[in-house]
């Protein structure tokens, strides 16, 4: 199974949306597709389904041209694009019937699909009056309904209440068992870390960077930690351990301490720290290597 | 078979949105008043036995121009654009069914759903008919056939405009002001000018009355000169029976085509 874009190009009068993208995702596994507002990523993901026609060049998915061949194309791809619009004469359970006979699959499986969004037991009421939560998980419901072997997410857990969210991440990573490739758009960058193995990150239409979150993490990981305690902290005890370049005192029971060496030398710091009587309750990487990555290629830019 | 299995199950649940948005039951309900008025206004004003049959079943063939363009309106007015307007489209459009089987399985339910209504009225005026005359004259079958191609190319006019616009209730007075007052314009503008306005839908759609004219089909002037005043003169045309056949049909095809490419080529944006 595989994703790809071959000088995928689309442009809005003199506006270039997306400009000359050349990109393959491939295998069972989750891609972060990560920008800032304006950047290209909905619309390179509604290039991939159908949803725009590009300018110039092709998105194909396992072979077939979206364009030229978009029900072969599509056949086994479950998408969730911005949040949908309902149709608000039918529940849930008919609109995923609808979908599943329009689909032509023999596989559909609607009560698991509501079961594993958690709108199950919404599934006789008209979804006019859903809120936009609720929407987008029937929407992703629809989207999982023919257990397609590809899933194009864009911002799947916009929209929702923080408990919401932390259940859609839950359903992602669930999905992830079933040997599949999903490609989600986010804004929200321990989202993408918390879910995926690879990230690519875009900005004016173009692909900046496609790496895995592991290369990531080598690339721009913080040689300093956070550490919380029990009981105040000495900051001297702390300056005495050989490893430790220095030590900022954040609160009294709390130091962010920057040291020289790998996770060899992080996990040595850690019993040191032990040793020397500090009561450690939290011991962690300061900062996220895949935000600062995202700082460094794309910095604080809105391009709305 | 596939494209037409999917454009069936399209048209089902098209269709079902009539019936749960209750759009289909409010016009059924406005045909049941217009009915009403019909027979009780030639109860009370006429008396129907001293008509001819032709002129008792021209009461009703009337309408039936008003009557397929309310159905268009309200079937048609907002199928196509109502999936950008209410984002719906996400939801649609991204599976594997080609936009066209979408475009005619959302026309086909259309087409039914405003039958059932035509039907339900030409049904009314056959019996209100064969009430007072014993029989239906074989023009008034001649004007139902003509009003159902009439729906052909009025229905396939307005699916145009529902794919131009993103907004149904934009498509759906567009469409409305373009047929209550632009054909009439330029039917009005071919009087003063002379022309046969034979580009003109309504002007096509006469045929659904005329037919009901004379003592045989065809039985009407195709062009008329009156003199008003000595300035002017006006020159009232009506088109033969083939003719209206011919531009309804003509404005069918046009707007059918036209309407599928756009459609097929329509972003959500």
């Amino acid at each position: 199974m595989y994703i790809e874009a071959i000088n995928l190009t689309k442009k809005y009068g003199n506006f270039f949306a997306l400009k000359e993208l050349n990109v393959k995702f491939e295998g069972a596994k989750c891609i972060g597709y990560l920008g800032p507002n304006g950047a290209g990523k909905t619309t390179t993901l509604k290039l991939f389904t159908n949803l725009l026609n590009p300018t110039s060049g092709k998105a194909i998915i396992n072979g077939y041209s979206v364009k030229d061949e978009s029900t072969k194309a599509l056949s086994n791809v479950g998408t969730l694009i911005e949040t949908p619009g309902l149709y608000p004469y039918l529940t849930p359970s008919e609109l995923l019937q609808m979908l599943c006979e329009l689909r032509m699959a023999s596989n559909c499986d609607i009560k698991s699909a509501l079961e594993e969004v958690g709108m199950y037991e919404w599934r006789n009421k008209k979804t006019g009056k859903f809120s936009k939560g609720m929407k987008q998980r029937v929407a992703l419901a629809a989207a999982l309904i023919t257990n397609p072997e590809i899933l194009i997410l864009d911002e799947p857990t916009s929209g929702m209440d923080p408990r919401g969210m932390a259940e859609i991440r839950e359903v992602i990573k669930s999905l992830k068992k079933e040997k599949r490739m999903i490609l989600m758009s986010s804004h929200l960058l321990p989202e993408v870390t918390d879910v995926c193995e690879e990230v690519a990150m875009i900005n004016h239409g173009k692909l900046l960077l496609y790496e895995s979150i592991d290369n990531l993490n080598n690339k721009f990981r913080e040689n300093s930690v956070m550490v919380t305690a029990l009981n105040d902290i000495d900051e001297e005890r702390v300056r005495a351990i050989d490893m430790v370049k220095s030590v900022e005192k954040l609160s009294p029971k709390k130091i962010k301490i920057e040291f020289e060496g790998d996770d060899n030398t992080r996990y040595l710091l850690l019993s040191k720290l032990l040793s020397s009587g500090v009561k450690v309750v939290d011991y962690r990487l300061s900062g996220m290597p895949l935000e600062k990555a995202y700082l460094e290629m794309i910095g604080g830019e809105i391009n709305e | 078979m596939s494209d037409l299995r999917q454009m069936i199950i399209m048209s089902r649940y098209h269709f079902k949105n009539y019936i749960r948005s209750r759009r289909i039951y409010i016009i059924l309900l406005i045909t049941v008043i217009v009915i009403a008025l019909i027979v009780s206004i030639n109860a009370y004003f006429g008396n129907p036995s001293f008509e001819t049959p032709k002129n008792t079943a021209n009461n009703f063939a009337s309408f039936s121009e008003i009557l397929v363009v309310l159905t268009a309106l309200f079937f048609g007015g907002d199928a196509i654009s109502s999936e950008f307007q209410n984002k719906t489209g996400y939801l649609l459009f991204p599976n594997p069914i080609k936009r066209h089987v979408i475009y005619w399985g959302k026309f086909v339910a259309s087409i039914v759903a405003s039958s059932l209504v035509l039907i339900l009225y030409f049904i009314s005026g056959a019996i209100y008919t064969a009430y007072f005359h014993g029989k239906v004259p074989s023009e008034y079958i001649y004007s139902v056939m003509y009003s159902f191609i009439f729906l052909l190319s009025l229905m396939a006019f307005t699916y145009l405009f529902s794919t131009f616009f993103k907004n149904g209730a934009v498509s759906i007075t567009i469409v409305a002001i373009i047929y209550f007052f632009v054909f009439n314009i330029i039917n009005g503008l071919s009087q003063v000018a002379g022309v046969e306005p034979w580009f003109s839908l309504t002007y096509g759609a006469s045929i659904i009355t005329l037919v009901l004219r004379g003592s045989y089909i065809g039985d009407y002037p195709h062009k008329q000169i009156i003199h008003a005043g000595n300035a002017m003169t006006l020159t009232v045309y009506n088109p033969y029976i083939w003719e209206g056949i011919a531009i309804m049909f003509v404005y069918f095809i046009a707007s059918a085509i036209l309407g599928t490419v756009i459609f097929a080529r329509k972003e959500m944006k």
